[in-house]
């Protein structure tokens, strides 16, 4: 049988490594290009993948140790830039009896890099706590302690009560994925 | 010490808002420069390797 090449691959694995990206980045246009470079250093290095391995695992790793690597020099030249992001997100969720789905998002973007990966990872992408952990390079419990964590904290956010109704609504929810370039996640 | 004002929101649910967040993310059209990325990547792979034929024949 014929190996095929993973780099046949890669185009199905974009639309979830843009989505992910996106929950690291918090803004679309810094989200595609977190995602090109990340394509073009997995081209260059394709011969670095394991057949047989898990391709969109390789792919986020790729995709975090980017971000982070960018993040950490951002850091050196500019200071805290997430700081004002998260300043411009932290407003309080408006409640009218729901969940609005931009009251979660807007609650998920206030979260701790580490915590918004871990949730991204294991909550959203389907990645298991030990693969989000060998991802993450730390240990599997540290990316349990990290999810819960973020889950705690995004209930303590959106200041849930007992008789609140968990339900989202559609154009609050397309309103905000469909902001372009600056939308958050 | 921040606290909740009810009962924590269950993972799950937690976990179901996420996905349907990120599957509304990946339903969407790819950005032209994503999409093409790989056309271009392939191209100049193409390119290379016909470059190296012809000057292994030469």
């Amino acid at each position: 049988m014929t190996a095929v090449d993973p780099r046949e691959e890669l185009v199905s694995h974009l639309p979830a490594m843009r989505a992910f990206a996106l929950s690291l980045t918090r803004n679309g246009s810094q989200a595609d290009d977190l995602v090109q470079d990340t394509v073009l250093k997995a081209w260059s290095n394709i011969d670095k993948f394991e057949a047989g391995t898990n391709l969109r695992a390789w792919l986020f790793t790729i995709l975090r140790n980017t971000f982070y690597s960018g993040k950490r020099r951002a850091h050196r030249e500019v200071g805290d830039p997430d700081g004002v992001l998260t300043g411009a997100l932290a407003e309080k969720p408006a409640h009218d009896g729901r969940l609005q789905m931009s009251d979660f998002l807007r609650a998920f973007a206030q979260l701790p890099d580490e915590q918004r990966e871990a949730l991204a990872l294991v909550g959203a992408s389907g990645f298991s706590y030990e693969e989000a952990a060998e991802m993450c390079g730390v240990a599997v419990g540290t990316v349990k302690s990290r999810a819960n964590r973020a889950r705690n904290r995004l209930a303590e956010l959106l200041q849930m009560d007992v008789h609140e109704a968990l339900e989202m609504t559609d154009g609050a929810t397309v309103g905000v994925l469909a902001a372009q370039p600056g939308r958050h996640l | 010490m921040t606290q909740s004002r009810g009962r924590k929101i269950p993972a799950q649910e937690i976990d179901r808002h996420l996905r349907r967040a990120f599957q509304e993310i990946t339903d969407e059209a790819l950005p032209p420069q994503l999409a093409d990325l790989l056309e271009r990547l392939k191209a100049g792979e193409a390119a290379a390797t016909g470059k190296a034929g012809r000057e292994d024949r030469s």
